[in-house]
């Protein structure tokens, strides 16, 4: 015993530093990772943030109240909508504006028509990740598509959408919206059961996801991540419940939560939530009200002086909204609170001690967007 | 022989074999069992034939540019307008010098542009799509400037009596802002009116209701005597009601319906100690006995009780009848008084005091009013009016010295011998009539104005009784509603093509604070004939879908992808319009931001430059495939 104990002093090597990114595919956008490596093992992972920084909060002090929407598209750019509605409420609350019933019915099928085409788009590049290349990928933007089309219709857009705007959305939708997205929810279920008959037996999959990447359920409430990344571990935090927003308290639907914590758990609580959306679409879209679709607000507005925070359930957690108004028509400090950001510190911290393939398994599961963590 | 089940335990290559073997079998069973081959679904949901649709620019391309104004969409000034005046019409008319046309347009959903152009507290105003880019244009005072530039040739052209005569009485009783409009509006449909007022003179609200500083009473004497003209009779110092008129007496002398505008003239009361108490005079009794010429009985120091418009007229009226101490008390603060704000100004420079968050407890004082006690307030949570309601601080009275007290809260009509009438009034008093046609429970009686609203504006009562007007008319007319309007002008230019970049509003010349509060003299003058039409050029012509080269979405645009090149012949038109799709980001800010509509979109955004002269650049061209 001694001598191989001796073996091993021996055999110790030197850690190498090696640089994932940033302009890597999985990186998913422009992320550098700089990995410490003892042989296959990682002692520290250092995630280095700033490639996509287009300084989007300071330009936002330089534009109206109007002007700033479009950008919320472009921080987060597959949950557009759902970043436009922290950034529109933050205004309505210090605006108190009231937002009519129809719009607020109809950000919320666009909010979860949003929601699924995130999760879709990251069981795509999930799969994709852990070594089944293409097909989950193919099928996922093929269904996209398929949403993408009801939403283009509707908005004019097929990703950055800019739909809603302080008092309400900005356009009507168009007079076959309710089959459309009637015929979307009955038939979104059924692709989620096909994505997990897809993946959830598969033997690579599996090696892949399960035990990989496990988060510590306190650790993670500490380093304040949300959403999906969070429920994975057990804890039923959703601010669609735990602080209800627009007219969410008027549907029923459940939180997904995970057991482990793990790549896979993350897997099944977003398949999960799918089917949820799906759910909150069907009685949205039945209990679809009449009415005005916007508030009647001045184009530009002027807030009164005083500040606001606005947090919102992203389709990735918690994505808030810090809007400081000194009285003019251009906020005086715009602040942004990106679930991605604290989301990849902490994944960033879960991968020490395990092998470098599962960095990519990690990261892939996390669910980041650049554009949202560097802004 | 052994047969060997097992398989071999030792070297690594056996159980790399177990577990390719396994994990073979389950992806055969997965792939066998349940397949997973998906199909793509067999209809597709229909979308637009252009995967991004165009940016257009009504008038520039495929559109002509239309010479007459043809826009069924009111613009906002109009919306806001209770009277639905086309603000934006005659405003372009005035830019464009025709002071005559504008005044009949004007005519036809108000006929006392004058006097409104001095009292009204310009809701439309408060719409102006301009004041959303700077400043609102200045639609009252240059409809003042248009009501008294009109000729004489026009004025003897609209006030001549119509010449289909319908062989009908109708009475009007009231001559304020309701009973003169219904008067007009019945006489040009050649009814024969007469008008009734229990005041020695005209106007009702207008006259006594409203000082003589702000409306000269020169001004209402010269719209009665075109009322006159064209064939009003009217009666003063005929009260209506128990012991004067009735509406038998009214039916006796063959008036085939009858026109109620009897205002609300009762002043509400404070419901307080000691408000019988000499000295305590109701603020429209204070006004009226002031424009009446009646003894008034005020004192040296007031209280004024109330943060209406009234209330200002009140403080306002005390200093120039010589009062020492002017003081204006109000529960709430100066954010939610419902004065205008141009008023409260005026009133402060001429050195009224204004106490905030202060009710008025109890009067002291034994025949004469010696003291005024008073209870501090402070603001609570916002009541259903969506103003924040007073709530009392206990313990903080305190008293101030007064002589004479004004209360100007409010004031309901006069109606309780008109329910015994039989007429349906609501808990306010206030007649219910059909809101479209003005009729009341009672055949043939019409009603209008403040009886029916309850306190309101002017231009508010002269809405509803244009609306009662033509119910009277259809009613007499057995359902037929009479062209009125036979001699309708040509209507070409209503709509502007000129635009004006100056910022700001102009008010017009005020007297000085020193001097006015010594007089009755009207404080404000007309606006000059050059700043009027630089004004009126101010206006962003709303809705009328015609360019006007304002460059609000040049300067709205996010990304300053649009750019616009003005005509070099000196006109205010647009000859290059050009959208630069390296930047444009599809937000359709601009277009939301267009105040004339120019400006629209398909469902999806464009990809090509257009030009006034027509469409220059296509997406294919400006990418370089069909050069």
């Amino acid at each position: 015993m001694e001598e191989i104990k001796h073996d091993e002093q021996l055999l110790q090597t030197d850690t190498m530093d090696l640089n994932i990114g940033p302009h890597h595919p999985a990186t998913h956008g422009v992320l550098r990772i700089v990995a410490t490596l003892d042989g296959e093992r990682i002692i520290k992972a250092v995630p280095y943030i700033g490639y996509l920084h287009r300084g989007v909060e300071k330009l936002c002090e330089d534009l109206t109240y109007m002007q700033i929407t479009p950008h919320f598209d472009r921080t987060d750019y597959v949950s557009n909508i759902n970043n436009e509605l922290s950034y529109v409420m933050a205004v309505e609350k210090l605006a108190e504006i009231k937002v009519p019933e129809r719009a607020e019915f109809l950000r919320v099928i666009m909010l979860e028509l949003n929601r699924i085409l995130n999760h879709l788009i990251w069981v795509g590049s999930f799969a994709n990740d852990v070594g089944l290349f293409g097909t989950a990928f193919m099928y996922s933007f093929r269904d996209r598509d398929l949403i993408q089309r009801v939403m283009e219709r509707v908005t004019g857009a097929r990703v950055h959408y800019h739909y809603l705007t302080y008092g309400g959305v900005r356009e009507e939708v168009h007079d076959d919206f309710e089959a459309d997205v009637k015929k979307l929810a009955d038939w979104i279920p059924g692709r989620v059961d096909e994505y997990e008959m897809l993946l959830e037996d598969n033997e690579v999959f599996r090696a892949r996801t399960i035990g990989v990447g496990v988060l510590d359920k306190e650790e993670a409430i500490n380093y304040g991540c949300s959403g999906p990344f969070l429920r994975s571990t057990g804890v039923p935090i959703d601010l669609r419940k735990l602080e209800p927003y627009s007219v969410y308290p008027l549907f029923d639907f459940d939180i997904p939560v995970g057991k482990n914590g793990d790549a896979f758990d993350r897997f099944k609580v977003r398949m999960n939530e799918m089917r949820e959306s799906a759910k909150i679409i069907k009685q949205a879209i039945e209990g679809l009200p009449g009415g005005p679709i916007r508030a009647k607000v001045p184009r530009k507005i002027r807030l009164p002086k005083g500040e606001v925070y606005i947090r919102t359930e992203n389709t990735k957690g918690e994505f808030g909204v810090y809007l400081v108004s000194d009285g003019g028509e251009k906020p005086y400090r715009l602040k942004l609170r990106s679930p991605s950001y604290t989301n990849l510190m902490y994944g960033s911290r879960v991968v020490e001690g395990m092998v470098l393939p599962d960095v990519v398994a990690v990261l892939a599961s996390v669910d980041i967007v650049l554009g949202c963590i560097d802004r | 022989m052994e047969t060997k089940t097992k398989v071999q335990t030792n070297g690594s290559i056996p159980i790399y074999g177990l577990g390719l073997l396994k994990s073979m079998y389950v992806t055969m069973r997965t792939l066998l069992k349940r397949s997973v081959t998906v199909q793509y679904p067999r209809e597709r949901l229909p979308i637009p034939a252009l995967s991004r649709g165009r940016l257009i620019m009504k008038g520039a391309i495929d559109e002509a540019v239309p010479d007459v104004l043809v826009s069924d969409v009111m613009p906002p000034c109009q919306v806001a307008c209770p009277a639905n005046v086309d603000a934006r019409g005659y405003i372009g008319l005035v830019a464009a010098g025709r002071y005559d046309d504008a005044f009949e347009l004007h005519l036809e959903k108000n006929p006392i542009p004058a006097i409104i152009g001095r009292v009204c507290p310009h809701p439309c105003e408060d719409a102006c799509r301009r004041g959303e880019e700077d400043e609102p244009v200045t639609i009252c005072w240059i409809k003042r400037f248009m009501a008294d530039n009109v000729s004489a040739e026009r004025l003897n052209k609209v006030y001549t009596p119509p010449k289909i005569r319908k062989g009908k009485k109708v009475a009007v009783i009231g001559a304020g802002p309701a009973g003169m409009s219904a008067a007009f509006y019945l006489a040009k449909c050649g009814y024969d009116v007469t008008v009734f007022d229990r005041f020695p003179k005209v106007g009702g609200m207008l006259t006594v209701g409203i000082p003589e500083y702000r409306l000269p009473e020169s001004i209402v004497e010269k719209e009665v005597e075109n009322l006159k003209r064209l064939g009003v009779k009217i009666q003063l110092n005929t009260p209506f009601g128990p012991g004067g008129l009735t509406l038998d007496d009214l039916k006796k002398q063959d008036f085939a319906a009858v026109f109620l505008g009897i205002g609300a003239h009762e002043p509400m009361e404070l419901e307080i100690e000691g408000e019988h108490l000499i000295g305590v005079i109701p603020g429209e009794v204070f006004l009226a006995r002031d424009r009446l010429g009646q003894d008034i009985g005020m004192g040296k120091k007031v209280a004024i009780v109330g943060g209406g418009n009234t209330a200002i007229d009140c403080a306002r009226v005390a200093l120039r009848m010589g009062a020492d101490k002017v003081t204006i008390l109000y529960r709430r603060t100066r954010k939610e008084m419902p004065a205008l704000d141009a008023e409260v100004e005026d009133a402060l420079e001429e050195g009224v005091k204004v106490e905030f968050l202060v009710a008025p407890v109890r009067v002291l004082g034994r025949d004469y009013v010696k003291q005024l006690e008073l209870l501090r307030m402070e603001l609570g949570p916002p009541d259903e009016s969506g103003r924040r309601r007073p709530v009392q601080i206990k313990g903080s009275e305190y008293t101030i010295d007064v002589d004479t007290v004004i209360p100007a809260i409010s004031r309901t009509p006069e109606t309780d011998w008109l329910k015994e009438a039989g007429l349906d009034c609501n808990k306010r008093d206030a007649i219910v009539v059909d809101p479209e046609t003005g009729r009341t429970n009672r055949e043939n009686i019409f009603a209008a104005g403040d009886a029916v609203t309850g306190p309101s504006i002017a231009i508010d009562a002269i809405g509803t009784a244009r609306k009662a007007a033509m119910g009277i008319d259809r009613h007499l007319n057995g359902g037929q509603l009479s062209e009125y309007w036979s001699n309708a002008f040509n209507r070409e230019d209503t709509m502007k093509n000129r635009y004006e970049d100056l910022p700001n509003r102009e008010h017009p010349e005020k007297l000085d604070p020193k001097e006015r509060i010594t007089n009755f003299d009207e404080v404000e003058k007309t606006y000059p004939r050059t700043i009027a039409i630089k004004q009126a050029e101010r206006c962003l012509s709303c809705m009328t879908q015609r360019c006007i080269a304002c460059h609000i979405c040049e300067k709205n645009c996010p990304t300053r992808a649009i750019t616009v090149r003005d005509s070099q012949n000196g006109e205010r038109m647009v000859d290059v319009y050009e959208l630069d799709y390296g930047r444009c980001q599809f937000c359709k800010i601009c277009v939301e931001m267009c105040p004339t509509t120019t400006l629209s979109h398909t469902p999806d955004f464009g990809l090509g430059t257009y030009t006034r002269k027509g469409a220059v650049y296509g997406k294919n061209r400006m990418l370089g495939v069909d050069q």
